[in-house]
């Protein structure tokens, strides 16, 4: 093997879909397309990571670096894609490659004080928001966040004023087409004024079973005061393509996010939530599912990030693996100084269902305060032997009684989310056996 | 229906039944009593095809279509599937299984098995609905948990419960009557007598006499040591009530 460094690898997957890219946005505003200059020099300054670096341990990019990337074209998809996770009732986005292809102007009456805008709309009309947002995470040093900001200008921006509340699911469903080596990079930005509501979900999928694309998503999260946010991401891309997605979020004081990460889908996925809690009272619930077949990988790494007292945080993960495959778990959960009355609480549980595959699980507590109540954990096991031959003894067929238990680990997180959980149960409850 | 012949049985590397036999036909009920740790749960398990209860020796055949078959060359839901229901002595807790939907999905894997066509979930709701009455139970148990947080005599209940929405044609009842009150053991015996028919036949393990005079037995065994010691009918329970089982050990 020749050494090339990940700077280099970096460069050479991505430098010309960024250069093509920044041909076609030679239009934007200076400041813009300056902003996106910095982010590639710093993704190409620290490189693709390796697994020497600590966050990537158990994870490696090889797939990435197996040839250049091009920006994923503009394309559409046929309705019977689409159909499964359509519902009535939602307010639903399509984004077919990054694009989205949904009219705005088709979703009919919004509640007064909801913005459903294009991320690039709403930076070219200097929305404050939005620029807020992109200057809290400019100097973020990970990777993929600053390969997603290099090609800003895909996906949504959604405001709720102060008090506002939308009923209506926002339902953002991301197709990725075609079987090149394509990349796709959306941003969204979900930004709740005071004691404002609403509902968003994300669904991952892939046209067919054979694209291979890259999906590197951001979506960056704001809720001010006494808001409250409930947020799913729902990962079911095609078995080849690889998937890097971050969600950031900022809470003030007794602002309120549920967040869902269900992960099915993909040959390499990596999902990162990070939580800064930033304002007394303020409280988050993260809970994840992730169910890993042949060849898969997923790696979840979570930061809540206890800046103030009195926060709480509630984290439940669940893996599910069957054949060779393999998950890791990072949980840091971080205490300041001054956060006194944290409730934290992390919990990792997996069921393996092959002597083959593999769970790395790890916890991360960093406690600088000294009043706090925090507990973690984490468990792996098996199917029970006794649950089995109860359940056999009354006459289900082996693959229906462990179909059953296998359902019955993960719907303890599934839930957490009733709508999602009616859709995506014949997903989940087909995926094993 | 049951034909059960020099069975031998071992845990590991004890030997719990030591060459044990019985002959149930349809329309019996059979009580078994015995010291504890004589085996009876053992034999109960192997019925049921437990994979910790090996069969060292010896036969049991049970007939499927009139017709004896080698008991042991069916899997644990096969048994289940030609009518073996065994009420547990200690019904495990199922965590996240919902009651109603494992009773649904085991009534209609039965109904598969037959050639019968399936229950839908309304049809079904109003048929258990039907039996929770009959049994006295509270119909919230249905949405909760399969056996979790209940107690000792739910369990012992709701492995009634399933046992009528089954209708099995050999149902072991392992002392489900242990950890009942008055009012619930006349409720479940009452369950067990609405099944009993021509065709079908009623083992019961117990400890008690009391069982036995809503459930009247046809025969009465002592299980001790891994064996048959003695059979007779009703009058035998009576006496074992009365003398323990010193006299008969000896
Ligand atoms: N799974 C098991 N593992 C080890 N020993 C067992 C197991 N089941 C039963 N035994 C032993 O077998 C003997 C008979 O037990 P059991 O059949 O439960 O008796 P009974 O139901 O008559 O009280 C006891 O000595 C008991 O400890
Ligand atoms: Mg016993």
């Amino acid at each position: 093997m020749n050494q090339v460094s990940p700077a280099s690898q970096a460069a050479v997957s991505f430098a010309s879909a960024f250069a093509g890219f920044s041909r076609d946005r030679a239009g934007d505003a200076a400041w813009l397309r300056e902003h996106r200059e910095l982010a590639f020099a710093d993704f190409v300054q620290i490189g693709l990571p390796t697994r020497k670096h600590e966050d990537w341990r158990y994870t490696s990019l090889r797939s990435l670096t197996e040839g250049a990337f091009s920006l994923a074209p503009q394309d559409v998809v046929s309705a019977e894609v689409l159909a499964p996770h359509v519902q009535a009732g939602d307010i639903t986005l399509v984004l077919v490659n990054g694009r989205l292809v949904t009219p705005l102007e088709q979703l009919g009456d919004l509640p007064t004080g909801l913005l459903i805008a294009p991320l690039a709309d709403a930076l070219s009309v200097n929305v404050p928001a939005a620029l807020r947002l992109l200057k809290r995470y400019a100097t973020a040093q990970q990777p993929f966040s600053q390969l997603n900001e290099a090609f800003l200008g895909s996906g949504l921006f959604i405001e709720w004023g102060p008090r506002v509340t939308c009923e209506r699911r926002i339902h953002i469903i991301h197709i990725g087409s075609g079987k090149d080596r394509l990349v796709t990079l959306p941003r969204h930005m979900l930004v709740l004024g005071s004691e404002a509501k609403g509902e968003v979900v994300e669904t991952f999928v892939s046209s067919d079973e054979g694209t291979t694309s890259f999906t590197n998503t951001v979506t960056d999260i704001e809720l001010a005061a006494g808001a409250q946010l409930d947020h799913q991401r729902c990962q079911l891309e095609a078995p080849q393509a690889l998937h890097i997605g971050r969600v950031r979020a900022e809470l003030a004081a007794a602002a309120k996010l549920t967040s869902l990460s269900l992960s099915a889908g993909a040959k390499l996925a990596r999902i990162d939530i990070d939580i800064g809690l930033a304002g007394q009272g303020s409280e988050v619930i993260l809970n994840g599912l992730y169910l890993t077949r042949e060849g898969q990988h997923v790696d979840h790494h979570t930061v809540v990030d206890h800046q103030v007292p009195n926060a709480k945080s509630r984290q439940l993960y669940k893996g599910i693996l069957d054949g060779v495959s393999r998950a890791v778990f990072n949980g840091v959960v971080r205490v300041r100084r001054d956060a006194q009355l944290t409730q934290a609480y992390q919990m990792n549980r997996n069921l393996l269902l092959s002597s083959d595959a593999e769970i790395d699980t790890k916890p991360e507590l960093q406690i600088d305060a000294d009043d706090v109540k925090c507990s973690h954990g984490a468990s792996v096991g098996q199917l029970n032997d006794d649950h089995l031959f109860y359940l056999t003894s009354r006459g289900l067929p082996p693959t229906e009684a462990r179909r059953m238990l296998v359902q019955a680990f993960a719907d303890d997180v599934m839930l957490h989310a009733p709508r999602l959980h009616a859709t995506l149960r014949p997903l989940t409850m087909g995926y094993f056996l | 229906m049951l034909d059960i012949s020099n069975l031998h049985v071992t845990v590991g590397a004890k030997e719990i039944l030591k060459g044990l036999n019985l002959k149930v036909n349809e329309g019996e009920v059979h009580a078994i009593m015995g010291p504890n740790g004589s085996g009876k749960s053992t034999l109960s398990k192997v019925l049921a095809g437990h994979p910790d209860y090996a069969v060292a020796s010896g036969t049991i055949h049970y007939d499927i279509n009139f017709k004896p078959k080698n008991l042991l060359d069916l899997a644990p839901d096969e048994r289940a599937r030609a009518g073996i229901f065994l009420a547990y002595q200690y019904p495990v807790e199922v965590p996240g299984v919902n009651n109603a939907e494992f009773l649904r999905a085991a009534f209609n894997a039965i109904c598969r098995d037959q050639g019968v066509e399936e229950m839908d979930p309304l049809d079904f709701d109003s048929y258990l609905r039907e039996k929770i009455q009959f049994l006295g139970m509270d119909a919230k148990f249905m949405d909760r948990q399969l056996n979790v947080d209940f107690s000792g005599g739910e369990k012992k209940r709701n492995e009634i419960l399933q046992m009528a929405v089954l209708a099995p044609r050999l149902a072991i009842l392992d002392e489900t009557d242990s950890g009942l009150d008055v009012d619930s053991l006349r409720l479940v015996s009452e369950g067990v007598n609405k099944l009993r028919s021509d065709s079908n036949a009623v083992v019961l393990i117990t400890h008690y006499q009391r069982i036995l005079s809503y459930i009247v037995p046809d025969f009465v065994h002592i299980l001790a040591n891994g064996q048959i010691i003695k059979s007779g009918d009703k009058s035998l329970a009576l006496e074992i009530e009365e003398r323990g089982y010193d006299w008969l050990l000896n």
